[in-house]
């Protein structure tokens, strides 16, 4: 969510946004208030040293030094946690670019993305079989 | 690969450099590593997950390489060419490999990463570049026109849509390429893997 809204695409900001939420039991303040600013929402050093490496990620891979990692593991983040967060961060600047390069229609309001987020929580990426 | 020096620089993530899982890229790798050869450490990045990264190449395979309205040369060329603005010299160098030995044109791959402008392709293709790097800097920035301004150069609908997937899955590939430290290889091995990729793709399986 976090770079999807650096990105300014709403669709996954909006989308991501509430499966974050249907993850943390439907805590939207939480998630909000990290998509206003993660050095001041209430999460772990863990989690704000990987969403910094994400920011960096999303302005281009380069910007992630060696330091931007043993900062991470220093807070507690282990090699895989640190890949996963590269890794999704880096996807979404391909999503972003997906959506809105095809300039895909995307719904507007909270219960739409409501409901997609608890499907994305609940069911994952993949969809069901017919 | 080429029977040199193995390559230079580790990721910034040796945990995961240490734990390639069973399959095709842990293969590669143990061979290039017994031989002494110099590889590319993408294949470190492949092997960590393997489980899904197996559908990261089937669908890089067909972005880059199934038949279409957009020759998979120029494809190459645009996934070069969206490296070359994010400053992914790994990728660039790749794919630049990649389209030259599939356009038969080295020279002009090198023009076009150099001065897009000033380069002898042809104005139709350029309108595709500066497209795909309007909506690298800034994908938000794009409007309707920009993709009928394509349209009116004849390019067709397939032909859009396979430029659009092609800058946007090389926007993801730099970010995890340049965010986890893979470094460059030598020009040699550069060209060797462009030559390979241009014969046999992306397919490991």
């Amino acid at each position: 969510m976090s770079v999807s809204s650096a990105n300014d695409c709403h669709f996954c900001r909006d989308s991501h946004r509430a499966a974050a939420a249907h993850h943390l039991e439907g805590d939207y303040a939480l998630v909000d208030a990290v998509r206003r600013d993660p050095r001041t929402a209430p999460i772990s050093h863990k989690l704000r040293s990987l969403l910094s490496i994400a920011e960096k990620v999303r302005q281009g891979g380069k910007q992630v030094t060696s330091e931007d990692v043993a900062r991470a593991r220093a807070d507690g983040a282990t090699d895989l946690e640190i890949h996963d967060t590269v890794l999704i961060a880096a996807a979404f600047c391909m999503y972003n670019r997906y959506v809105d390069g095809l300039a895909t229609w995307t719904p507007t309001g909270h219960d739409a993305y409501d409901l997609m987020g608890q499907r994305m929580a609940k069911q994952g990426y993949v969809p069901p079989n017919p | 690969m080429s029977r040199r020096t193995p390559s230079v620089g580790a990721l910034y993530l040796p945990g995961v450099e240490a734990d390639p899982k069973p399959g095709a890229y842990r293969a590669l790798i143990d061979t290039a590593k017994s031989q002494n050869d110099e590889y590319s450490k993408i294949w470190d990045l492949f092997a960590f997950q393997q489980d899904f990264t197996i559908h990261l190449a089937r669908f890089t395979q067909g972005v880059l390489r199934q038949p279409t309205t957009i020759s998979p040369g120029l494809r190459e060329l645009i996934a070069a060419y969206t490296s070359h603005q994010n400053e992914c010299g790994f990728c660039t160098r790749a794919h630049a490999a990649a389209a030259a030995e599939l356009l038969g044109d080295e020279a002009l791959v090198s023009q076009v990463l150099q001065d897009l402008e000033q380069s002898p392709l042809e104005e139709k293709e350029k309108l595709l570049l500066r497209f795909t790097a309007k909506v690298t800097k800034n994908p938000s920035f794009l409007h309707a026109g920009d993709v009928t301004a394509l349209q009116s150069a004849s390019w067709d609908d397939e032909a859009i849509y396979y430029a659009i997937t092609t800058y946007a899955l090389f926007n993801f590939y730099n970010r995890w390429i340049a965010g986890t430290g893979v470094p460059e290889m030598t020009g040699q091995a550069h060209r060797e893997q462009g030559r390979s990729l241009a014969a046999r793709g992306y397919l490991r399986e």
